[in-house]
């Protein structure tokens, strides 16, 4: 009986493997916020090269930097921002990975844990680094489970964002995203942990400035009950003690704040393009 | 060292390797032993090496009292059994409920209060603590019940070394089963290779990597979501659909990480008690507990509900005895006011299920429409206490529950409502199995084959992002 199964598991394997190589997928095969992050940990790490990554200005932050058009910014960008999670995870991540960008583009909206995912750090084992780079059918973006709902996810694509419109649109849940976002965000942490946080950023971010890595940082705009909460200022005062504007480049946020969220954080598609043509100009500036 | 790690594979390897050298010398009892006492101590010591003096410490005050109960005066017995069991509590509470205490009576910002908060609580405390426990008070029962004589040898180095191997044997020493030392110790001695029973490891290690990695691991990025203030903007349909896939995935993460231990063991020539046997078929609360952790009910059961009288006292007592086990098994899970409500629960159900069976002596036919009723009635109780595990702030239960009837209107993400029940769907397929294989044992037997090879594929190509083990908290 051992045997069998054993053989079957193979076969299985061999035959997945074959399939996903042959098909090789484009859709988007995650499942959940948390599989979307290591599926990007994962592509960067297997399937970007340093070579690339030598010439590209890599965008670190949350969720938030996430949602940037990449392709409206310009050629050479790459967008290494982490569903809830912070800068942190990215610089620790290149970090890692010992690359040199070209440029690092850094958000500063959210100051997170600081302890780099499981499933990232352990991408780079040499096991799961070997395994995964030989067999592709191991890498996350591949799983059986994930492909069969990135297919239905692509068939169904109008309806999802029909779906999400209508969610937009209900005015009722976006003042309750904001008032429970004002209630999280109404007590930021201690001192103490500010401190640690940023001293273990500042070290890492004073890494790649020695490499001679450019280092910006930009603040993305939020719906304007959200701006002013006790945690945005801390934050901004935080970064503003370790990274002091007279050492580092700090791209400010646009005058007017006319943008649409789709839940008071998070930037809507247009409005997304909008500001990623804004960042684009600064940059350039 | 969690099972699912590189580092503890490699572990594995080497122990399994030593253990079964084909040299006399290492195929004695006692080389063996130390073998898996060292594995044990680099197992539990490997990320935090200063744990291991809790733990010595622990072992110590077991294995010496133990040996006192049963080789030191007769007259003293008792005493030296009682301090055993007092300074095991004394441990425990120290280290679990000090930020409990800290919490509900202290200002935690300064002095004593700041000082009882910030006590770290060290991993599989609760599980070797009440190991220790077992095994004093089995060396006492020892003097008047022959199934617990024996457990301790003449010869001090030998007890030392088989009642410390009882405590740290690896494969149960963070999250359990709790041995007891009477089903334990018994089993030590010298073990072949030739001997392993490779089915039982076999299907065991399968059933229990895909339910740890396949379901629970999936689902536990979902039910993430089951956070303040976050889940009060979520719709209905997605609150039940989550509640129900965290009550699949604390199943799915306990019982596979369960069998990975039993699996282990065997490999080791051990036999551990089951611990889960297919607890959401149960029809009534008692059955439940008779299938769901399983070593942790018994231990309630045999040290503190039939010491507090069990049944034996009258009606009123029993129910009061219930009560009182199963708030002290809620707290032993978590140092919050809501374990203990959870406790109160279970304790309650089970004192109204036996008041109702006691009065009215229904005999419910397993098959029927109504059985099948009362196992759907049993498991939606049990998942709505899981949200007190999940949220161990009580306001924030209420939340979810109000959440749950206020949300109605709300935009539903269907793609993920579907996810959650397809990981979810493995557990309901091996509890159906189970209980169609009773009626008639040789359904789809010839699939299993089929079975284990595609769980084999699935764990490694459809495994979630890793995740602690869910009772490593407690």
């Amino acid at each position: 009986m051992i045997k069998k199964s054993i053989i079957i598991a193979i076969v299985l394997i061999a035959a997945y493997e074959t399939v996903v190589r042959l098909c090789n997928v484009k859709w988007d095969t995650s499942q959940n916020d948390k599989s979307a992050n290591i599926i990007s940990a994962q592509n960067f790490i297997y399937n970007r090269s340093n070579q690339q990554t030598a010439v590209d200005t890599l965008i670190i932050g949350s969720s938030m930097s996430r949602k940037l058009v990449t392709e409206a910014l310009g050629k050479n960008y790459y967008n290494l921002a982490f569903n809830g999670w912070s800068a942190y995870d990215g610089l620790e991540l290149l970090k890692l990975t010992k690359r040199k960008p070209a440029c690092l583009l850094i958000e500063t909206n959210v100051v997170g844990n600081q302890s780099l995912s499981e499933a990232v750090s352990g991408s780079l084992s040499p096991v799961s680094f070997y395994s995964n780079k030989i067999f592709t059918s191991f890498q996350l973006q591949n799983q059986p489970v994930g492909l069969v709902v990135g297919g239905i996810k692509e068939a169904l694509k109008a309806k999802i964002e029909a779906m999400k419109l209508q969610k937009r649109q209900d005015t009722g849940l976006y003042n309750m995203n904001i008032a429970n976002e004002k209630k999280v965000q109404q007590n930021p942490l201690h001192d103490s942990v500010y401190n640690n946080r940023f001293t273990v950023l500042k070290t890492l971010v004073e890494g790649f400035k020695k490499q001679g890595i450019p280092v910006l940082f930009f603040e993305l705009p939020v719906d304007a009950a959200l701006m002013n909460t006790a945690t945005a200022e801390k934050n901004r005062a935080y970064f503003r003690k370790y990274f002091p504007e007279s050492e580092y480049k700090y791209i400010a946020m646009p005058n007017e704040n006319n943008y649409i969220y789709s839940d008071g954080i998070h930037l809507s598609i247009a409005s997304a393009a909008e500001y990623s043509q804004y960042l684009k100009d600064k940059i350039k500036q | 060292m969690l099972f699912t790690s590189f580092e503890f594979f490699i572990l594995l390897v080497i122990t399994f390797t030593m253990y079964y050298l084909p040299v006399n010398f290492f195929r004695k009892g006692n080389t063996q032993l130390i073998v898996l006492i060292l594995s044990s101590v680099v197992f539990y010591g490997y990320y935090d090496p200063a744990l291991l003096f809790l733990l010595l410490f622990s072992g110590a005050v077991n294995m010496v009292t133990s040996y006192l109960v049963s080789f030191g005066k007769p007259g003293s017995r008792f005493a030296i059994a009682a301090t055993g069991v007092i300074i095991n509590l004394l441990v425990l509470a120290f280290f679990k409920y000090s930020p409990l205490l800290a919490t509900s009576f202290f200002d935690t910002s300064k002095g004593i209060g700041h000082f009882l908060v910030t006590i770290p609580l060290p991993i599989g405390i609760s599980f070797f603590t009440f190991e220790g426990i077992s095994l004093v008070i089995d060396t006492y029962k020892g003097h008047t019940d022959d199934k617990f004589k024996n457990l301790v040898d003449k010869s001090f180095t030998t007890h030392i070394r088989n009642s410390f191997f009882f405590i740290v044997f690896f494969p149960h020493l963070v999250s359990g089963p709790i041995l007891k030392a009477h089903d334990f110790i018994p089993q030590i001695g010298s073990k072949l290779f030739k001997n392993i029973d490779w089915q039982y490891c076999f299907k065991t290690l399968v059933v229990g990597y895909f339910l740890k990695l396949v379901v629970a691991d999936n689902l536990k990025d979902f039910t993430a979501s089951m956070t303040y203030p976050g889940f009060t903007t979520l719709s209905t349909l997605t609150l039940v659909t989550m509640l129900l896939g965290y009550s699949f995935q604390i199943f799915a993460d306990f019982a596979g990480y369960s069998l990975v231990a039993l699996g282990l063991a065997g490999l080791f020539g051990y036999r551990l008690m089951e611990n889960f046997n297919f607890p959401y078929i149960s029809a009534t609360f008692s059955e439940f507990w008779r299938r769901w952790h399983i070593s942790l009910s018994t231990f309630l059961k045999e040290y503190l509900y039939f010491p507090l009288g069990g049944n034996q006292k009258g009606k009123v007592r029993t129910y009061i005895n219930l009560a009182i086990t199963m708030v002290l098994g809620g707290l032993w899970h978590g140092a919050a006011w809501s374990y203990a409500v959870w406790g109160a629960f279970h304790g309650g159900a089970l004192a109204i299920e036996r008041l109702f069976n006691d009065k009215f002596k229904i005999k419910i036919k397993k098959g029927t429409a109504f059985y099948y009723f009362k196992i759907l009635f049993v498991f939606l109780a049990v998942t709505l206490a899981w949200l007190l595990f999940k949220l161990p702030d009580f306001t924030q239960v209420i939340a979810y529950v109000k959440s749950i009837f206020t949300n109605t209107g709300m935009v539903t993400n269907y793609i993920s409502i579907f996810l959650i029940l397809l990981y979810s769907l493995p557990v309901v397929l091996y509890h159906f199995l189970y209980l169609k294989r009773q009626a008639s044992p040789g359904f789809l037997r010839k699939a299993d084959v089929l079975a284990y090879g595609i769980m084999l594929f699935l764990i490694f190509t459809n495994s979630g992002t890793p995740g602690a083990f869910i009772y490593f908290q407690f």
